[in-house]
Protein backbone atom coordinates (compact mmCIF):
# COMPACT_ATOMS: atom_id res chain seq x y z
CA UNK A 1 0.00 0.00 0.00
CA UNK A 2 1.06 3.39 -0.83
CA UNK A 3 1.78 5.16 2.69
CA UNK A 4 -0.24 8.22 1.28
CA UNK A 5 -3.35 5.90 1.29
CA UNK A 6 -4.55 6.82 4.68
CA UNK A 7 -4.54 10.59 4.39
CA UNK A 8 -7.29 10.16 1.79
CA UNK A 9 -9.51 9.25 4.70
CA UNK A 10 -8.39 11.62 7.26
CA UNK A 11 -8.31 14.58 4.35
CA UNK A 12 -11.92 14.00 3.82
CA UNK A 13 -12.69 13.63 7.91
CA UNK A 14 -10.97 16.81 8.35
CA UNK A 15 -12.95 18.78 5.45
CA UNK A 16 -16.48 17.15 6.55
CA UNK A 17 -15.59 18.30 10.30
CA UNK A 18 -15.00 22.03 8.71
CA UNK A 19 -18.22 22.07 6.32
CA UNK A 20 -20.22 21.10 9.86
CA UNK A 21 -18.20 23.83 11.58
CA UNK A 22 -19.39 26.32 8.88
CA UNK A 23 -22.66 25.22 8.45
CA UNK A 24 -22.90 25.98 12.15
CA UNK A 25 -21.49 29.34 12.10
CA UNK A 26 -23.37 30.32 8.86
CA UNK A 27 -26.41 29.10 10.21
CA UNK A 28 -25.76 31.38 13.49
CA UNK A 29 -24.39 34.87 13.15
CA UNK A 30 -21.64 34.82 11.45
CA UNK A 31 -22.25 33.98 7.74
CA UNK A 32 -19.45 35.52 6.75
CA UNK A 33 -16.92 33.94 8.65
CA UNK A 34 -18.46 30.51 7.98
CA UNK A 35 -18.72 30.73 3.74
CA UNK A 36 -14.80 31.48 4.34
CA UNK A 37 -14.37 28.15 6.51
CA UNK A 38 -16.47 26.80 3.77
CA UNK A 39 -13.75 27.84 1.21
CA UNK A 40 -11.42 26.02 3.61
CA UNK A 41 -13.25 22.99 3.77
CA UNK A 42 -13.49 23.03 -0.13
CA UNK A 43 -9.66 22.88 -0.60
CA UNK A 44 -9.74 20.17 2.29
CA UNK A 45 -12.28 18.07 0.21
CA UNK A 46 -10.42 18.46 -2.67
CA UNK A 47 -7.26 17.69 -1.92
CA UNK A 48 -8.35 14.62 -0.51
CA UNK A 49 -9.94 13.81 -4.18
CA UNK A 50 -6.92 14.88 -5.69
CA UNK A 51 -4.72 12.58 -3.95
CA UNK A 52 -7.15 10.03 -4.25
CA UNK A 53 -6.83 10.59 -8.24
CA UNK A 54 -3.43 10.56 -7.80
CA UNK A 55 -3.24 7.00 -5.96
CA UNK A 56 -5.59 5.69 -8.57
CA UNK A 57 -4.76 7.35 -11.65
CA UNK A 58 -5.30 6.50 -15.19
CA UNK A 59 -7.66 4.00 -13.57
CA UNK A 60 -10.77 4.91 -10.80
CA UNK A 61 -12.08 3.63 -7.77
CA UNK A 62 -15.70 2.91 -7.66
CA UNK A 63 -18.26 4.46 -5.24
CA UNK A 64 -16.44 7.98 -4.81
CA UNK A 65 -19.41 9.93 -5.66
CA UNK A 66 -20.21 10.52 -2.25
CA UNK A 67 -16.56 11.95 -1.40
CA UNK A 68 -17.17 14.35 -4.74
CA UNK A 69 -20.51 15.35 -4.06
CA UNK A 70 -19.69 17.75 -0.84
CA UNK A 71 -17.59 19.41 -3.12
CA UNK A 72 -19.98 20.02 -5.82
CA UNK A 73 -22.50 21.17 -3.40
CA UNK A 74 -20.06 23.58 -1.72
CA UNK A 75 -19.01 25.30 -5.05
CA UNK A 76 -22.46 25.87 -5.58
CA UNK A 77 -22.89 27.19 -2.67
CA UNK A 78 -20.22 29.84 -3.02
CA UNK A 79 -22.47 30.45 -6.40
CA UNK A 80 -25.25 31.36 -4.94
CA UNK A 81 -23.65 33.39 -2.33
CA UNK A 82 -21.61 35.29 -4.96
CA UNK A 83 -25.11 35.71 -7.19
CA UNK A 84 -27.23 37.36 -3.95
CA UNK A 85 -28.79 34.51 -2.40
CA UNK A 86 -27.35 34.30 1.08
CA UNK A 87 -29.52 32.43 2.55
CA UNK A 88 -30.19 29.87 0.16
CA UNK A 89 -26.01 29.69 0.40
CA UNK A 90 -26.39 28.79 4.24
CA UNK A 91 -29.23 26.12 3.28
CA UNK A 92 -26.56 24.75 1.09
CA UNK A 93 -23.93 24.76 3.17
CA UNK A 94 -25.94 23.01 5.45
CA UNK A 95 -26.98 20.21 3.41
CA UNK A 96 -23.21 19.78 2.08
CA UNK A 97 -22.24 19.01 5.79
CA UNK A 98 -25.08 16.58 6.58
CA UNK A 99 -23.90 14.67 2.48
CA UNK A 100 -20.38 15.45 3.88
CA UNK A 101 -20.92 13.49 7.55
CA UNK A 102 -22.79 10.75 5.64
CA UNK A 103 -19.75 10.15 3.59
CA UNK A 104 -17.16 10.58 6.24
CA UNK A 105 -19.25 7.64 8.61
CA UNK A 106 -20.30 5.34 6.46
CA UNK A 107 -17.98 4.81 3.33
CA UNK A 108 -18.38 2.11 1.23
CA UNK A 109 -15.83 -1.03 1.68
CA UNK A 110 -12.65 -0.19 0.54
CA UNK A 111 -11.84 -1.35 -3.20
CA UNK A 112 -9.29 -0.76 -5.56
CA UNK A 113 -9.24 1.19 -9.13
CA UNK A 114 -10.31 -1.43 -11.64
CA UNK A 115 -8.59 -1.80 -15.32
CA UNK A 116 -11.76 -0.98 -16.97
CA UNK A 117 -12.11 2.44 -15.50
CA UNK A 118 -9.15 3.05 -17.94
CA UNK A 119 -10.75 5.72 -19.94
CA UNK A 120 -11.31 9.20 -20.25
CA UNK A 121 -15.09 8.68 -20.49
CA UNK A 122 -15.12 7.52 -17.05
CA UNK A 123 -13.92 10.15 -15.13
CA UNK A 124 -15.93 12.89 -17.16
CA UNK A 125 -18.82 10.59 -16.04
CA UNK A 126 -17.89 10.78 -12.66
CA UNK A 127 -17.78 14.22 -12.72
CA UNK A 128 -21.11 14.71 -15.09
CA UNK A 129 -22.69 12.50 -12.51
CA UNK A 130 -22.11 14.35 -9.48
CA UNK A 131 -22.55 17.71 -11.18
CA UNK A 132 -25.90 17.12 -12.38
CA UNK A 133 -26.91 15.11 -8.58
CA UNK A 134 -25.71 18.49 -7.23
CA UNK A 135 -27.67 20.87 -9.09
CA UNK A 136 -31.02 18.58 -7.67
CA UNK A 137 -29.68 18.46 -4.33
CA UNK A 138 -29.55 22.30 -4.61
CA UNK A 139 -32.81 22.72 -6.37
CA UNK A 140 -34.47 20.59 -3.60
CA UNK A 141 -33.21 23.04 -0.73
CA UNK A 142 -33.97 26.09 -2.80
CA UNK A 143 -37.17 24.95 -3.46
CA UNK A 144 -37.75 24.54 0.53
CA UNK A 145 -36.28 27.69 0.96
CA UNK A 146 -39.27 29.07 -1.84
CA UNK A 147 -42.21 27.24 0.47
CA UNK A 148 -41.09 28.74 3.68
CA UNK A 149 -40.52 32.57 2.17
CA UNK A 150 -43.87 32.45 0.26
CA UNK A 151 -45.53 35.15 2.48
CA UNK A 152 -42.06 37.47 1.47
CA UNK A 153 -42.84 38.60 -1.88
CA UNK A 154 -39.54 39.69 -2.36
CA UNK A 155 -37.60 36.40 -1.40
CA UNK A 156 -40.23 34.84 -3.34
CA UNK A 157 -39.19 36.58 -6.58
CA UNK A 158 -35.17 35.75 -6.20
CA UNK A 159 -36.07 32.34 -5.68
CA UNK A 160 -39.08 30.91 -7.92
CA UNK A 161 -36.75 30.85 -10.84
CA UNK A 162 -34.17 29.66 -9.24
CA UNK A 163 -35.04 25.91 -8.11
CA UNK A 164 -36.46 26.02 -11.62
CA UNK A 165 -32.91 26.64 -13.54
CA UNK A 166 -30.93 24.42 -11.07
CA UNK A 167 -33.12 21.41 -12.66
CA UNK A 168 -32.83 22.37 -15.87
CA UNK A 169 -28.64 22.72 -15.59
CA UNK A 170 -28.86 19.48 -13.45
CA UNK A 171 -31.38 17.71 -16.09
CA UNK A 172 -28.97 18.07 -19.09
CA UNK A 173 -25.70 17.70 -17.11
CA UNK A 174 -27.05 14.43 -15.59
CA UNK A 175 -28.86 13.42 -18.70
CA UNK A 176 -25.33 13.85 -20.49
CA UNK A 177 -23.28 11.70 -17.79
CA UNK A 178 -26.02 9.05 -18.65
CA UNK A 179 -24.67 9.32 -22.27
CA UNK A 180 -21.21 9.01 -21.19
CA UNK A 181 -21.92 6.08 -19.04
CA UNK A 182 -23.42 4.08 -21.85
CA UNK A 183 -20.93 4.63 -24.13
CA UNK A 184 -18.28 3.34 -21.65
CA UNK A 185 -20.65 0.84 -20.84
CA UNK A 186 -20.72 -0.24 -24.75
CA UNK A 187 -16.81 0.22 -25.04
CA UNK A 188 -16.32 -2.13 -22.00
CA UNK A 189 -18.77 -4.63 -21.73
CA UNK A 190 -19.90 -4.97 -25.31
CA UNK A 191 -23.67 -3.12 -24.42
CA UNK A 192 -24.74 0.33 -23.73
CA UNK A 193 -26.78 -1.33 -20.70
CA UNK A 194 -25.60 -3.97 -18.08
CA UNK A 195 -27.46 -5.68 -15.85
CA UNK A 196 -25.38 -6.09 -13.11
CA UNK A 197 -26.37 -3.56 -11.13
CA UNK A 198 -29.75 -2.66 -9.41
CA UNK A 199 -28.60 1.18 -9.69
CA UNK A 200 -29.26 1.19 -12.99
CA UNK A 201 -32.80 0.96 -12.35
CA UNK A 202 -32.38 4.31 -9.64
CA UNK A 203 -30.88 6.01 -12.07
CA UNK A 204 -33.48 5.86 -14.28
CA UNK A 205 -36.08 6.35 -11.68
CA UNK A 206 -34.61 10.47 -11.06
CA UNK A 207 -34.55 10.91 -14.54
CA UNK A 208 -37.40 10.16 -15.16
CA UNK A 209 -38.59 11.90 -12.01
CA UNK A 210 -36.99 15.00 -13.05
CA UNK A 211 -37.49 14.56 -16.58
CA UNK A 212 -41.63 14.62 -15.12
CA UNK A 213 -40.64 17.96 -13.28
CA UNK A 214 -39.29 19.85 -16.76
CA UNK A 215 -43.33 18.74 -18.05
CA UNK A 216 -44.92 20.68 -15.21
CA UNK A 217 -44.75 24.12 -16.79
CA UNK A 218 -47.23 22.36 -19.37
CA UNK A 219 -50.06 21.75 -16.55
CA UNK A 220 -51.48 25.14 -16.24
CA UNK A 221 -52.75 23.74 -12.54
CA UNK A 222 -49.11 23.34 -11.40
CA UNK A 223 -48.44 26.42 -9.97
CA UNK A 224 -45.36 27.44 -8.64
CA UNK A 225 -45.53 26.19 -5.26
CA UNK A 226 -46.37 22.96 -6.69
CA UNK A 227 -43.68 22.67 -8.72
CA UNK A 228 -41.78 24.08 -5.65
CA UNK A 229 -42.99 20.70 -3.47
CA UNK A 230 -42.05 18.44 -6.50
CA UNK A 231 -38.62 19.65 -6.52
CA UNK A 232 -37.83 19.26 -2.82
CA UNK A 233 -39.74 15.76 -2.84
CA UNK A 234 -36.86 15.09 -5.08
CA UNK A 235 -34.20 15.17 -1.84
CA UNK A 236 -35.22 11.89 -0.76
CA UNK A 237 -35.37 10.40 -3.64
CA UNK A 238 -31.78 11.16 -4.57
CA UNK A 239 -30.37 10.15 -0.91
CA UNK A 240 -32.09 6.92 -0.51
CA UNK A 241 -31.81 5.24 -4.68
CA UNK A 242 -28.66 7.35 -5.49
CA UNK A 243 -26.65 8.24 -2.06
CA UNK A 244 -27.71 5.26 0.24
CA UNK A 245 -26.50 2.85 -2.90
CA UNK A 246 -22.98 4.02 -2.63
CA UNK A 247 -22.23 4.59 1.34
CA UNK A 248 -21.43 1.27 3.20
CA UNK A 249 -21.63 0.58 7.13
CA UNK A 250 -20.90 2.76 9.72
CA UNK A 251 -16.88 3.31 10.21
CA UNK A 252 -15.61 5.16 13.48
CA UNK A 253 -12.78 7.26 11.77
CA UNK A 254 -9.56 5.51 13.17
CA UNK A 255 -8.23 8.86 15.17
CA UNK A 256 -11.73 8.80 16.78
CA UNK A 257 -12.03 5.36 17.56
CA UNK B 1 -64.75 9.27 -35.47
CA UNK B 2 -65.43 10.95 -31.92
CA UNK B 3 -64.20 7.89 -30.40
CA UNK B 4 -60.74 8.24 -32.40
CA UNK B 5 -60.69 12.30 -32.13
CA UNK B 6 -60.70 11.85 -28.36
CA UNK B 7 -58.03 8.72 -28.13
CA UNK B 8 -56.02 11.21 -30.05
CA UNK B 9 -56.61 13.74 -26.92
CA UNK B 10 -55.79 11.33 -24.80
CA UNK B 11 -52.55 10.17 -25.97
CA UNK B 12 -51.42 13.97 -26.70
CA UNK B 13 -52.39 14.95 -23.40
CA UNK B 14 -49.21 16.54 -20.90
CA UNK B 15 -51.24 15.37 -17.80
CA UNK B 16 -50.52 11.72 -19.33
CA UNK B 17 -46.80 12.55 -19.70
CA UNK B 18 -46.65 13.27 -16.19
CA UNK B 19 -48.41 10.77 -14.96
CA UNK B 20 -46.87 7.99 -17.50
CA UNK B 21 -43.32 9.48 -16.34
CA UNK B 22 -43.94 9.13 -12.40
CA UNK B 23 -45.92 5.56 -12.36
CA UNK B 24 -41.88 4.66 -14.29
CA UNK B 25 -40.45 6.30 -10.99
CA UNK B 26 -42.83 4.04 -8.76
CA UNK B 27 -41.92 0.91 -10.66
CA UNK B 28 -38.31 1.36 -11.21
CA UNK B 29 -37.90 1.91 -7.51
CA UNK B 30 -40.18 -1.14 -7.09
CA UNK B 31 -37.82 -2.61 -9.57
CA UNK B 32 -34.03 -1.47 -7.59
CA UNK B 33 -35.55 -3.09 -4.59
CA UNK B 34 -36.78 -6.42 -6.56
CA UNK B 35 -33.59 -6.67 -8.51
CA UNK B 36 -31.10 -5.87 -4.85
CA UNK B 37 -33.10 -8.62 -3.23
CA UNK B 38 -32.66 -11.39 -6.38
CA UNK B 39 -29.96 -10.33 -8.83
CA UNK B 40 -29.09 -13.58 -10.38
CA UNK B 41 -32.26 -13.18 -12.15
CA UNK B 42 -31.46 -10.08 -14.08
CA UNK B 43 -28.05 -10.78 -14.62
CA UNK B 44 -28.86 -13.34 -17.60
CA UNK B 45 -29.81 -10.36 -19.85
CA UNK B 46 -26.50 -9.47 -20.62
CA UNK B 47 -26.06 -12.75 -22.52
CA UNK B 48 -29.44 -13.43 -23.79
CA UNK B 49 -32.26 -12.20 -26.09
CA UNK B 50 -34.95 -10.15 -24.41
CA UNK B 51 -37.56 -12.96 -25.76
CA UNK B 52 -35.33 -16.46 -24.33
CA UNK B 53 -35.19 -14.28 -20.99
CA UNK B 54 -38.70 -13.88 -20.67
CA UNK B 55 -39.22 -17.30 -21.30
CA UNK B 56 -36.65 -18.68 -19.04
CA UNK B 57 -36.32 -16.33 -16.08
CA UNK B 58 -39.40 -13.47 -16.63
CA UNK B 59 -42.22 -15.91 -16.36
CA UNK B 60 -40.60 -18.39 -14.09
CA UNK B 61 -39.88 -15.45 -11.48
CA UNK B 62 -43.03 -13.47 -12.22
CA UNK B 63 -43.21 -12.54 -8.08
CA UNK B 64 -39.69 -10.96 -8.57
CA UNK B 65 -39.81 -9.95 -12.32
CA UNK B 66 -43.06 -8.07 -12.60
CA UNK B 67 -42.37 -4.25 -12.40
CA UNK B 68 -39.92 -5.18 -15.74
CA UNK B 69 -43.33 -6.18 -17.43
CA UNK B 70 -45.07 -2.90 -15.89
CA UNK B 71 -41.75 -1.07 -17.15
CA UNK B 72 -42.20 -2.22 -20.91
CA UNK B 73 -45.77 -1.79 -20.79
CA UNK B 74 -45.47 2.23 -19.61
CA UNK B 75 -42.81 2.44 -21.88
CA UNK B 76 -44.60 1.79 -24.89
CA UNK B 77 -47.22 3.84 -23.49
CA UNK B 78 -44.75 6.52 -22.67
CA UNK B 79 -43.83 6.43 -26.53
CA UNK B 80 -47.38 6.35 -27.72
CA UNK B 81 -47.77 9.37 -25.88
CA UNK B 82 -44.49 11.26 -26.91
CA UNK B 83 -45.40 10.50 -30.37
CA UNK B 84 -48.85 12.07 -30.65
CA UNK B 85 -47.77 14.93 -28.24
CA UNK B 86 -45.05 15.48 -30.55
CA UNK B 87 -46.90 15.40 -33.89
CA UNK B 88 -49.55 17.79 -32.24
CA UNK B 89 -46.89 20.43 -30.91
CA UNK B 90 -44.72 20.44 -33.77
CA UNK B 91 -47.97 20.63 -36.66
CA UNK B 92 -49.13 23.97 -33.67
CA UNK B 93 -45.36 24.81 -33.95
CA UNK B 94 -45.58 24.98 -37.60
CA UNK B 95 -48.58 26.59 -38.47
CA UNK B 96 -47.26 29.03 -36.18
CA UNK B 97 -45.47 32.21 -37.66
CA UNK B 98 -42.57 33.06 -36.32
CA UNK B 99 -42.67 35.87 -33.70
CA UNK B 100 -39.93 37.74 -33.05
CA UNK B 101 -36.17 36.26 -33.12
CA UNK B 102 -35.79 33.31 -35.78
CA UNK B 103 -33.76 32.16 -33.25
CA UNK B 104 -35.64 31.61 -30.57
CA UNK B 105 -38.80 29.71 -32.96
CA UNK B 106 -36.14 27.88 -33.97
CA UNK B 107 -35.06 26.77 -30.74
CA UNK B 108 -39.26 26.00 -29.51
CA UNK B 109 -38.15 22.64 -31.68
CA UNK B 110 -35.49 21.50 -29.15
CA UNK B 111 -37.74 19.34 -26.81
CA UNK B 112 -39.24 17.82 -29.68
CA UNK B 113 -36.22 16.90 -31.27
CA UNK B 114 -35.17 15.27 -27.98
CA UNK B 115 -38.98 13.27 -27.63
CA UNK B 116 -38.03 11.90 -31.70
CA UNK B 117 -34.53 10.84 -30.27
CA UNK B 118 -36.15 9.61 -27.15
CA UNK B 119 -38.35 7.09 -29.42
CA UNK B 120 -35.20 5.77 -31.30
CA UNK B 121 -33.17 5.39 -28.37
CA UNK B 122 -36.01 3.04 -27.03
CA UNK B 123 -36.40 1.58 -30.66
CA UNK B 124 -33.13 0.52 -31.06
CA UNK B 125 -32.79 -1.21 -27.70
CA UNK B 126 -35.88 -3.04 -28.44
CA UNK B 127 -33.88 -3.72 -31.77
CA UNK B 128 -30.65 -4.92 -30.09
CA UNK B 129 -32.70 -6.92 -27.26
CA UNK B 130 -34.83 -8.72 -30.49
CA UNK B 131 -32.33 -9.40 -33.36
CA UNK B 132 -28.53 -8.91 -32.06
CA UNK B 133 -26.70 -11.98 -31.66
CA UNK B 134 -24.60 -12.12 -28.06
CA UNK B 135 -22.08 -14.21 -27.55
CA UNK B 136 -20.00 -14.40 -24.17
CA UNK B 137 -17.10 -16.67 -23.25
CA UNK B 138 -15.36 -17.16 -26.40
CA UNK B 139 -12.00 -18.24 -25.44
CA UNK B 140 -9.10 -18.23 -28.17
CA UNK B 141 -5.82 -19.65 -27.05
CA UNK B 142 -2.65 -17.72 -28.25
CA UNK B 143 -1.78 -18.91 -31.79
CA UNK B 144 -5.21 -20.66 -32.27
CA UNK B 145 -7.90 -20.29 -34.80
CA UNK B 146 -12.04 -20.10 -34.32
CA UNK B 147 -15.18 -19.34 -36.46
CA UNK B 148 -17.04 -16.63 -35.99
CA UNK B 149 -20.43 -18.12 -34.88
CA UNK B 150 -23.20 -18.10 -37.79
CA UNK B 151 -20.32 -16.63 -40.29
CA UNK B 152 -17.62 -18.12 -42.41
CA UNK B 153 -14.85 -15.22 -40.61
CA UNK B 154 -11.69 -17.34 -39.14
CA UNK B 155 -10.50 -15.30 -35.99
CA UNK B 156 -6.72 -16.14 -34.46
CA UNK B 157 -5.09 -14.85 -31.67
CA UNK B 158 -1.87 -13.68 -32.44
CA UNK B 159 -0.31 -11.76 -29.59
CA UNK B 160 -1.02 -10.58 -26.39
CA UNK B 161 1.42 -8.03 -24.82
CA UNK B 162 1.15 -5.81 -21.70
CA UNK B 163 2.41 -2.91 -20.57
CA UNK B 164 3.02 -3.85 -16.70
CA UNK B 165 3.05 -1.11 -14.25
CA UNK B 166 5.93 -0.62 -12.14
CA UNK B 167 6.92 2.12 -9.37
CA UNK B 168 5.44 3.15 -6.09
CA UNK B 169 2.45 5.17 -6.87
CA UNK B 170 0.45 2.21 -7.36
CA UNK B 171 1.70 0.22 -5.10
CA UNK B 172 -1.04 -2.31 -5.04
CA UNK B 173 -0.86 -2.18 -8.63
CA UNK B 174 2.87 -3.18 -9.52
CA UNK B 175 3.65 -5.76 -11.83
CA UNK B 176 -0.20 -5.80 -13.11
CA UNK B 177 -1.56 -4.88 -16.78
CA UNK B 178 -1.73 -1.22 -17.16
CA UNK B 179 -2.92 -1.58 -20.86
CA UNK B 180 -2.85 -4.44 -23.45
CA UNK B 181 -2.74 -5.07 -26.81
CA UNK B 182 -4.46 -8.19 -27.99
CA UNK B 183 -3.52 -9.14 -31.66
CA UNK B 184 -6.10 -10.72 -33.47
CA UNK B 185 -6.05 -11.41 -37.11
CA UNK B 186 -9.51 -12.01 -39.29
CA UNK B 187 -9.99 -13.64 -42.48
CA UNK B 188 -13.08 -13.17 -44.20
CA UNK B 189 -13.93 -16.22 -47.17
CA UNK B 190 -11.96 -15.51 -50.08
CA UNK B 191 -10.66 -12.04 -48.49
CA UNK B 192 -6.81 -11.68 -47.07
CA UNK B 193 -5.90 -11.48 -43.13
CA UNK B 194 -6.96 -8.32 -41.32
CA UNK B 195 -4.35 -7.59 -38.43
CA UNK B 196 -6.32 -5.52 -35.78
CA UNK B 197 -5.69 -4.24 -32.21
CA UNK B 198 -8.20 -5.06 -29.27
CA UNK B 199 -7.59 -3.65 -25.72
CA UNK B 200 -10.52 -2.86 -22.50
CA UNK B 201 -12.34 -0.57 -23.61
CA UNK B 202 -11.23 -0.40 -27.04
CA UNK B 203 -13.16 -3.00 -28.99
CA UNK B 204 -13.18 -3.97 -33.04
CA UNK B 205 -15.38 -3.98 -35.61
CA UNK B 206 -15.13 -6.33 -38.31
CA UNK B 207 -17.49 -7.78 -40.95
CA UNK B 208 -20.70 -6.17 -38.91
CA UNK B 209 -19.83 -7.67 -35.61
CA UNK B 210 -18.10 -6.04 -33.12
CA UNK B 211 -15.34 -7.85 -30.97
CA UNK B 212 -14.70 -6.81 -27.46
CA UNK B 213 -12.38 -7.95 -24.35
CA UNK B 214 -13.62 -9.60 -21.53
CA UNK B 215 -10.80 -11.47 -20.16
CA UNK B 216 -6.98 -12.29 -20.89
CA UNK B 217 -3.96 -13.84 -19.68
CA UNK B 218 -1.42 -13.11 -18.64
CA UNK B 219 -2.53 -9.96 -16.66
CA UNK B 220 0.50 -10.06 -14.53
CA UNK B 221 4.57 -9.89 -14.60
CA UNK B 222 4.74 -13.01 -12.03
CA UNK B 223 2.08 -15.13 -13.22
CA UNK B 224 1.52 -19.02 -12.65
CA UNK B 225 2.36 -21.09 -15.99
CA UNK B 226 -0.45 -21.59 -18.41
CA UNK B 227 -1.42 -20.89 -21.76
CA UNK B 228 -2.34 -17.24 -22.95
CA UNK B 229 -5.58 -16.69 -23.75
CA UNK B 230 -7.88 -14.35 -24.70
CA UNK B 231 -11.62 -14.39 -23.70
CA UNK B 232 -13.67 -12.76 -26.28
CA UNK B 233 -17.18 -10.86 -26.34
CA UNK B 234 -18.74 -11.27 -30.04
CA UNK B 235 -21.71 -9.11 -30.62
CA UNK B 236 -23.78 -8.26 -33.91
CA UNK B 237 -26.11 -5.32 -32.74
CA UNK B 238 -28.13 -4.57 -35.51
CA UNK B 239 -29.59 -1.75 -33.06
CA UNK B 240 -26.42 -0.16 -31.73
CA UNK B 241 -25.16 2.77 -34.60
CA UNK B 242 -28.86 3.80 -34.54
CA UNK B 243 -28.77 3.90 -30.47
CA UNK B 244 -25.62 6.10 -30.52
CA UNK B 245 -27.09 8.72 -33.55
CA UNK B 246 -30.31 9.17 -31.28
CA UNK B 247 -27.98 9.53 -28.36
CA UNK B 248 -26.29 12.12 -30.40
CA UNK B 249 -29.45 13.84 -31.51
CA UNK B 250 -31.04 13.90 -27.74
CA UNK B 251 -27.70 15.59 -26.60
CA UNK B 252 -27.77 18.65 -29.45
CA UNK B 253 -31.73 18.50 -28.82
CA UNK B 254 -30.56 19.10 -24.98
CA UNK B 255 -28.41 21.51 -25.77
CA UNK B 256 -30.31 23.39 -27.57
CA UNK B 257 -33.28 23.41 -24.77
CA UNK B 258 -30.60 24.93 -22.21
CA UNK B 259 -29.29 27.37 -24.75
CA UNK B 260 -33.83 28.25 -24.77
CA UNK B 261 -34.04 28.19 -21.42
CA UNK B 262 -31.19 30.68 -20.37
CA UNK B 263 -32.02 32.98 -23.22
CA UNK B 264 -35.64 32.67 -21.76
CA UNK B 265 -34.53 33.28 -18.38
CA UNK B 266 -31.90 36.91 -19.60
CA UNK B 267 -35.06 37.92 -21.40
CA UNK B 268 -37.55 38.08 -18.58
CA UNK B 269 -35.04 39.16 -15.87
CA UNK B 270 -34.42 42.22 -19.09
CA UNK B 271 -38.05 42.59 -19.18
CA UNK B 272 -37.94 42.97 -15.21
CA UNK B 273 -35.49 45.42 -14.97
CA UNK B 274 -36.98 47.76 -17.58
CA UNK B 275 -40.91 47.61 -17.48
Amino acid sequence: MNPLTPYVGVLFQAAALLYVLAAVLALLRWPRLGLSLAGLALAVNLASLGLKLYLSWPMQSPYQEPFWLPAAMALIAGGAHGRGHPFLARILLALTAVLAVIAALFPMDFYLPFPRSHTMVAHIFLVASVAGKACFYAAGAAAVMFLSHEQETQDQDRTRPLFGRLIVWGFVVFTLSLFLAETWSYLGWASPVIWNNATMTSTMAVWFYYGAFLHLYLLRSWPARRRAWFAAAGVPLLVVFTLLPETGGLQWPEWLS
Amino acid sequence: MRPLRALWGFFGSALLSIWLLLALVVVLCCGYCLFEAQPLVYQPLNRLLLWDWITSYGWTTLHNTWWFFAFIILLGLLVLNTLVCTWQKVAALLRREARGSRLDYVLRFSPHVMHLAFVVILASHLVTYVFGLNLQNNVVLLGREITIPGSEIRLKLAGIKSQFYQGTRLAFYNGRALTQDISLVLTEPGGRPVRKSLAYNSPIWFGGYSIHLKNYYPKAKRSMRRRPYANLIIRRDPGVKTFFAGTLVFAVGLLAYLWQALRQYRQRAAREAHP
